[in-house]
């Protein structure tokens, strides 16, 4: 990852309460009962097939496809603009993020594969993301616009 | 005792007994927490933010450049191509 090397991984007092750094250096962490757990709010099915149709783009293609999903900010291009550097191998990459509040998706591609991924391919993604999103769904967007990506990018 | 004493000391009671002591057990939730209500677009964005990646698949060229180019180059020399759209 490019997120740049942080020392340590593991600050020990900003660690929440209830989690402990043990001598290994794991995090061990309690689950207190009736709270909330820390997953996402999507079923299973849903993320096998976002999973699934990221493995077989990528293994297709050659090129990183990875979706963000989280605020951009107000400036929603710029907000895309300053995480895509900090996504899984940028420059060789396509980054599909969603502002759900903002009701934006954002399309970026690394400057390796601007050939192969130009601005009409991602405007492709765009649009069968946004016909999705405009039914409500947010992961069928998310996995037809990987898929028309990946199906209009050139083979390696 | 009468047959009927015996069976509804041995069998009665005890089969009474369990039934409160299971009755009991639905009373609860039966996980120590709760899922996260499934999020539909409309709804508030209240999660962290989520960055999924098939980070096991191998590109061609994973190993391109020192790997801190992508640091120290300005964000928008990475970029190739760009869209954006609303719904």
């Amino acid at each position: 990852m490019a997120s740049g090397s942080r020392y340590p991984a593991v600050v020990e007092s900003e660690l929440p309460f209830g989690a402990v750094l043990t001598t290994s250096g794991r995090v061990s962490a309690v689950h207190r009962a009736g709270e909330e757990f820390p997953e996402l709010p999507f079923t299973e099915k849903e993320l096998i097939r976002l999973d699934d149709a990221l493995t077989k783009a990528t293994r297709s293609t050659k090129v990183r496809f990875n979706v963000y999903l989280g605020d951009l900010g107000a400036d929603t291009g710029a907000g895309a603009d300053a995480i895509f550097p900090t996504t899984p191998e940028p420059e060789r990459s396509v980054l599909i993020a969603v502002s759900p509040n903002h009701r934006a998706v954002e399309i970026r591609s690394g400057k390796d594969v601007a050939d192969r991924v130009n601005d009409r391919i991602s405007q492709l993604g765009v649009t069968a993301a946004v016909a999705s999103f405009g039914e409500g769904d947010l992961i069928d967007g998310l996995v037809a616009a990987i898929r028309v990506m990946s199906a209009a990018i050139s083979a390696p | 005792m009468s047959i009927l004493e015996t069976l509804a000391v041995f069998v009665g009671i005890p089969a009474v007994v369990t039934a409160i002591i299971a009755g009991l057990a639905f009373l609860g939730s039966p996980i120590a927490g709760k899922h996260p209500t499934h999020f539909n677009l409309g709804d508030d964005w209240t999660h962290a933010p989520v960055l999924w990646s098939a980070t096991d698949e191998v590109t061609t060229h994973s190993h391109h450049g020192s790997g801190h180019a992508e640091i120290e180059a300005a964000p928008a020399d990475l970029i190739g191509g760009r869209s954006s759209g609303k719904w």
